[in-house]
C-alpha cells in the first residue's frame, strides 16, 4: 500500500469524508495547533452536531532546530478531526483510519496511554490518551470538556494526528526528512527534507533571532483591542480571528524569548480571555439561531 | 451458594488510578454485602487497562427472612388507638398477642414476617450504586449525557447464580448483559459470560490475564530473565515499574532494546529518565553498577511474525529523544556557568519574590550564618541555580540539581561543591555535610521567603511546598545532628529580602516558628507519644532554641525513660512537688539556715549537686545522662517528704521550704515539660 505522505493525507481525508465529515481545507492563519482552528475551537464550544476534518499546518516557534533535529521542528502538519457529540465507537473509528492509511494493527503495538489535554490559552480541557505506536506518540485522543471556560455539551471527540510522526512509524523512517512526500522515483521523488528543509532553516532563525520583539508586542496589543472592538459589535468570528493572531504573536515573543515567567503567566490570561469571549458569543448566537 | 461477577468494561483507564479503583470495588460490595447480611465464602476483584471485574462466591440466594416484634396500644387503651396500630401491622385482633407488663398494664404485641429480599435485588442495586458513587481521580463526560466515568464505559456484565441483574444502563452507550471482549486486537470477538472460573479461561484464550498481580509477576520474571540471559543487573526499582507497567497492557509480552552506546557519554540520570519517565523503559545495569545500553519493555501485541517491528519501532523512539538529550548535554557543556548565572535575573522566582538570582544573594548570607568559614559551601550557594538556565534543565526539569552538579564538575569544581549543589533537592541521600547544609539552605531561604510576604499553606492549599521544605529541614537537622540556629537563620533571610511588601517582623517569626513546631509536632508523632511530645515542645530550651535534633532526641531518651520505674518515679515525684504548687503561690526566699531537719538539709544539698550537673550536661547536649543526674534527689525528697512538713506554722520557714520545692521544679522543668506527661 501506498504509505507516502500525501497518499497518507489524501486517506485520512477520504477515510473521514466516508464517516460523515465536513473536509475542510487549512485555516489561512498561523496556529500552535490544528485545534485553534475555528472549526475545532468555535464549534466545539456550541450545541449543534458537527463532523469535520482537516489538515492544518501548525508554528511553534520555540520547537525549531534549524533543520539540524531529525524529529523537531517549528513547523508541521497536524490532521485534525472533531466530531460532536462524541460518538459511541470513537476508539474503532480511530483505529479503522489507521488501517485505512496502511497501518498493520496486528504487527504493531498500538495503546492509549494517558494524557489529559489542558490548553490554557484556550480555556479548554479534555480527558483521553496520547496513542502510542511501538512507543511513539503518533496522536492525541480527547474528549473535550471544556472549551474557552464554557463546558461542553455535548462532549466533542478531538483527534488529532501528529502527521510527520505518523509516516515515520508508517514509512519505518528515523528522520522526517526522509520521509517519502510523494511516491515517486527518480527525478520526481521528493522528500519532506526537500520541501521543508531550507524552511526551517531559514523560519528558525527569523523566529530565534530576528523576529522583532517591539513591533510583535504592539501586534500583540492591536489584536486584543480589535478582539474586544468585534466583540462588542457581536461578530465572533472575525474577533476570534484576531485572538489566534494575538496567540501567535504571543508564540513568536516567547521564542525570542522575550517574556519573563510572570509576564508568561499573564499573556495567556490574556489570550484566554479573549478565547472565552468568542466562544461565549458564539455559542449563544448558535442558540439564538437554533431557537429562530 | 450462588456467584457473582461482575465486569465494567471502558475505554483505556489510566495506569495509576487502577489499582485504587480495584480495591474500592471489592470494599464496597464486601461492605454492601455486610450491611444487608449476606454472608459470602469469597471475594476478589482485578483490574487490567480496559476493565474492572469482580466475583463475589459462595451468595445465598435471597437473605433470611427474619421475624420483628412491634409492641401496641394497651389493651384498654381507646379503641382509635387499637385500630390505628392494626392498620400499621396490617393484621387483625386476633392475630395480635396479648403480653401483661406487670405495673405497666396489659400490651398488644404484633409478631411481623419480614421475607428476605432476593440476593440478587441487593447486587443489582449495590452495582447501580458503585457506577454512580465512586470517585475517580478525574472523571468525564462523553456523548450527550451527564453521567461520568474515568473514561467511556461500553459494557457492563452484571451475572447472579447464571442470571443477568436488572442493572440499568448508567448511559445510552451502555450495554448489560453476558457479553465481554477480549484482547484489543489479538481477540476482539464478543464472547458469552458464564462463570467465574470460565471467564479467567476465555480471556486468557483471548489474550488478556486478568490479575495485576499476575501481570506484575510476568513482567518482573521477565525482566530478570532477559538480565540474566544478557549477564546484566536490575536495580530495585525494577519491581514498581513491572506493577506500573502492568497498567499498561492485558498481554504482557517482554521486550529487549538498545540504543547506541555513544550516548553513554551522557549522565546516567538523563538517560534513564528518557527511557522511564518518557517511554516506561527499565534500563540495565552491568555486574560493576553501570549502566548499560540495553533496556526492557513490555509489549501489549505478540505479532505472529515477532516482535521485530515493534522493538525497533521503540528503539528508534528512545533513539530520538537522546539525540536531543545529547545536543543539549553538549550545549550546555560549552556554555558558560556565569553566563547561567546572569540570566537567573530574568527568571522570575515568584512574583513577590524578585528572580531566582536574587535567591543566590539569600543562600550566600545564610551559608556565612551556617558556617563563614566554608569556601564550598559558599560556591554551592553561588551556583545552586545556575542549571535551571541550561538546555538540559528546560527539557528534563526534573533533573535540576543534578545536572547543576555534572555542569560544575565538568568546569572542574572542587567535588564537595557539586555534591552540595546535585543533592540540594533530596530527600535524605546527602553524602556529606557541605550538602547537607545546601539542602537546609535551599529549603529554609524557600520558607523564610514565602512566609516573609505572607504566603503560607492553608488546610487545603500548599503550592509551593511549604510543608515539605520544613519538614525536609526537620528531618535534616536530626538525621545529621545539625546545630541549627533557626531563628537566627529566619531573621537574616527575613533581613536579607529586598522586596517591596514584607510583612511585619514579629508576626512573621510568630506564624514561622509555630508552623515549624507544627511540622516538628508532625515528624515526632511517627515515633513518640503525644505527651512526651508535648513536654519536650514545652520545655523551656525548646522554644528559646528551636532546636529540632535535640527535641527529637529529648523524645528518644524520655520515652526510653519512662519505660522503666526510674523514669515513672521522677513523673511521680514532679507531680507530688507540683501539687505544693497547685494553689499558685510560690516559696519567695530561700533562707537555708532556716532549714535546719536533716532530711531538708539533705534535699537541698542532693539538689544543689545535681543543679551543676544537669545543667552542664544539658549544655554538653548529654540529655540522657542529665535525665539520669536527676535520679539521685528523689530518695532525699521521698524522705523530705515523710519527716518534713511544708506548711509550718512559721511562715518563715514554711516559705523557706516552698522555695526549695520550688527550685527543684525548676531544675527538672529544665530538662522537659513534666507537667505535659501522662502516667501510666
Amino acid at each position: 500500500m501506498d504509505t507516502c505522505f500525501q497518499t497518507m493525507i489524501l486517506n485520512l481525508q477520504s477515510y473521514w469524508a466516508k464517516q460523515g465529515c465536513v473536509i475542510l481545507q487549512p485555516f489561512d492563519m498561523e496556529v500552535g495547533a490544528g485545534t485553534f482552528h475555528p472549526a475545532t475551537t468555535l464549534r466545539s464550544a456550541d450545541h449543534v452536531p458537527w463532523k469535520a476534518a482537516y489538515v492544518q499546518p501548525c508554528r511553534r516557534p520555540t520547537d525549531g532546530r534549524y533543520g539540524q533535529n531529525p524529529n523537531r521542528f517549528q513547523h508541521y502538519y497536524q490532521f485534525q478531526v472533531i466530531i460532536k457529540p462524541s460518538p459511541k465507537d470513537a476508539q474503532a473509528l480511530y483505529l479503522d483510519s489507521l488501517k485505512a492509511i496502511g497501518f498493520d494493527l496486528m504487527a504493531n503495538d498500538v495503546r492509549f496511554v494517558e494524557d489529559d489535554w489542558e490548553s490554557p490559552t484556550l480555556g479548554a480541557s479534555g480527558l483521553g490518551w496520547e496513542v502510542w505506536g511501538n512507543g511513539s506518540e503518533i496522536s492525541q485522543f480527547t474528549y473535550f470538556q471544556q472549551m474557552g471556560g464554557l463546558k461542553c455539551e455535548p462532549v466533542s471527540l478531538e483527534l488529532t494526528y501528529g502527521l510527520e510522526r505518523l509516516a515515520l512509524v508508517l514509512q519505518n523512517k528515523t528522520s522526517a526528512f526522509d520521509l517519502d512526500w510523494n511516491g515517486q522515483s527518480g527525478a520526481d521523488k521528493m522528500t519532506w527534507g526537500d520541501v521543508f528543509y531550507e524552511n526551517e532553516k531559514q523560519q528558525s532563525a527569523y523566529n530565534f533571532e530576528h523576529a522583532d520583539v517591539p513591533s510583535l508586542i504592539q501586534q500583540f496589543k492591536h489584536c486584543e483591542d480589535q478582539c474586544g472592538l468585534l466583540i462588542d459589535q457581536q461578530l465572533p468570528l472575525p474577533a476570534y480571528e484576531f485572538c489566534m493572531k494575538a496567540s501567535h504573536a504571543f508564540n513568536l515573543l516567547d521564542a525570542r524569548g522575550a517574556i519573563s515567567v510572570t509576564d508568561r503567566a499573564a499573556y495567556i490570561a490574556r489570550v484566554r480571555a479573549l478565547a472565552k469571549a468568542c466562544c461565549t458569543l458564539w455559542r449563544e448566537q448558535m442558540q439564538a439561531r437554533e431557537a429562530a | 451458594m450462588s456467584e457473582f461477577i461482575l465486569e465494567i468494561f471502558s475505554e483505556e483507564i489510566p495506569a495509576r488510578m487502577q489499582k485504587a479503583a480495584c480495591q474500592a470495588l471489592q470494599d464496597h460490595f464486601a461492605q454492601g454485602l455486610a450491611d444487608h447480611n449476606l454472608q459470602f465464602e469469597h471475594i476478589k476483584s482485578v483490574v487490567t487497562p480496559r476493565r474492572l471485574a469482580l466475583c463475589v462466591q459462595g451468595l445465598p440466594v435471597a437473605q433470611a427472612d427474619t421475624e420483628t416484634e412491634r409492641k401496641g396500644p394497651a389493651v384498654d387503651a381507646p379503641q382509635q388507638a387499637i385500630d390505628g396500630f392494626l392498620a400499621s401491622v396490617q393484621l387483625g385482633l386476633d392475630q395480635l398477642e396479648q403480653r401483661d407488663l406487670g405495673k405497666k398494664g396489659v400490651f398488644y404485641f404484633a409478631k411481623l414476617q419480614q421475607k428476605g429480599l432476593p440476593t440478587s435485588e441487593i447486587l443489582a442495586q449495590l452495582t447501580t450504586r458503585f457506577l454512580q458513587s465512586y470517585r475517580w481521580p478525574k472523571s468525564m463526560r462523553w456523548g450527550n449525557e451527564e453521567f461520568t466515568w474515568v473514561r467511556p464505559m461500553h459494557s457492563l456484565v452484571a451475572l447472579f447464580a447464571g442470571e443477568v441483574l436488572p442493572v440499568p444502563a448508567p448511559h445510552s452507550f451502555v450495554s448489560v448483559g453476558r457479553t465481554s471482549y477480549g484482547h484489543r486486537f489479538m481477540a476482539p470477538e464478543p464472547f458469552v459470560v458464564e462463570s467465574w472460573d470460565q471467564y479467567q479461561h476465555a480471556l486468557r484464550d483471548r489474550y488478556v490475564v486478568l490479575d495485576p498481580a499476575e501481570r506484575t509477576e510476568m513482567i518482573a520474571d521477565g525482566y530478570a530473565k532477559v538480565a540474566a540471559e544478557k549477564g546484566l543487573a536490575l536495580k530495585e526499582s525494577a519491581q514498581a515499574h513491572a506493577a506500573q507497567v502492568a497498567g499498561l497492557v492485558e498481554w504482557p509480552v517482554i521486550c529487549t532494546g538498545q540504543f547506541d552506546a555513544a550516548f553513554l557519554e551522557i549522565p546516567a540520570e538523563v538517560l534513564t529518565t528518557s527511557m522511564w519517565s518518557h517511554q516506561f523503559f527499565t534500563p540495565l545495569y552491568t555486574a560493576e553498577d553501570i549502566l548499560s545500553n540495553t533496556f526492557v519493555f513490555t509489549a501489549n501485541m505478540a505479532p505472529t511474525d515477532g516482535m521485530a517491528e515493534i522493538v525497533a519501532g521503540n528503539e528508534a523512539v528512545l533513539q530520538a529523544r537522546l539525540q536531543d538529550a545529547q545536543f543539549f548535554w553538549q550545549t550546555d557543556l560549552e556554555a558558560s556557568i556565569e553566563g547561567w548565572n546572569d540570566s537567573l535575573k530574568n527568571q522570575t522566582f515568584h512574583a513577590k519574590l524578585g528572580s531566582v538570582h536574587e535567591r543566590l544573594t539569600r543562600f550566600e548570607k545564610l551559608a556565612a550564618c551556617i558556617d563563614v568559614s566554608s569556601e564550598p559551601l559558599k560556591l554551592a550557594c553561588r551556583y545552586a541555580k545556575a542549571d535551571l538556565a541550561s538546555e538540559m534543565v528546560g527539557e528534563f526539569p526534573e533533573l535540576q540539581g543534578v545536572m547543576g552538579g555534572y555542569y560544575l564538575q565538568a568546569k572542574g569544581f572542587d567535588a564537595a561543591v557539586c555534591t552540595a549543589v546535585s543533592q540540594q533537592y533530596s530527600d535524605q541521600d546527602q553524602t556529606d555535610m557541605v550538602a547537607v547544609q545546601m539542602a537546609v539552605i535551599e529549603r529554609l531561604e524557600t520558607l523564610s521567603s514565602f512566609f516573609a510576604v505572607g504566603i503560607q499553606p492553608t488546610s487545603s492549599k500548599d503550592p509551593f511546598a511549604l510543608r515539605r521544605a520544613a519538614l525536609g529541614i526537620i528531618r535534616l537537622a536530626v538525621a545529621h545532628n545539625l546545630k541549627l540556629d533557626f531563628a537566627a537563620l529566619a531573621k537574616a533571610n527575613y533581613g536579607a529580602l529586598d522586596v517591596a511588601d514584607k510583612v511585619d517582623y514579629a508576626a512573621y517569626s510568630a506564624d514561622l516558628n509555630r508552623f515549624m513546631v507544627d511540622r516538628l509536632r508532625y515528624f515526632l508523632k511517627e515515633n513518640y507519644d503525644y505527651d512526651v511530645i508535648e513536654s519536650v515542645l514545652g520545655s523551656q530550651w525548646f522554644v528559646e532554641g528551636m532546636d529540632f535534633a535535640r527535641a527529637a532526641e529529648a523524645c528518644a531518651v524520655l520515652t526510653e525513660d519512662l519505660r522503666k520505674a526510674e523514669g515513672q518515679a521522677l513523673l511521680q515525684a514532679f507531680d507530688r512537688i507540683n501539687g505544693i504548687f497547685g494553689s499558685g503561690v510560690e516559696g519567695t526566699v530561700l533562707d537555708e539556715a532556716l532549714l535546719q531537719k536533716p532530711a531538708e538539709k539533705n534535699l537541698l544539698k542532693q539538689m544543689m549537686t545535681a543543679e551543676i550537673q544537669v545543667l552542664s550536661l544539658m549544655q554538653e547536649g548529654k540529655l540522657a545522662e542529665a535525665l539520669a543526674a536527676l535520679q539521685p534527689v528523689l530518695q532525699p525528697l521521698e524522705n523530705f517528704f515523710e519527716e518534713v512538713l511544708v506548711n509550718d506554722p512559721d511562715l518563715a520557714v514554711a516559705s523557706s521550704r516552698r522555695a526549695l520545692l520550688h527550685r527543684l521544679r525548676t531544675l527538672m522543668l529544665r530538662f522537659v515539660n513534666f507537667s505535659a506527661l501522662v502516667k501510666k
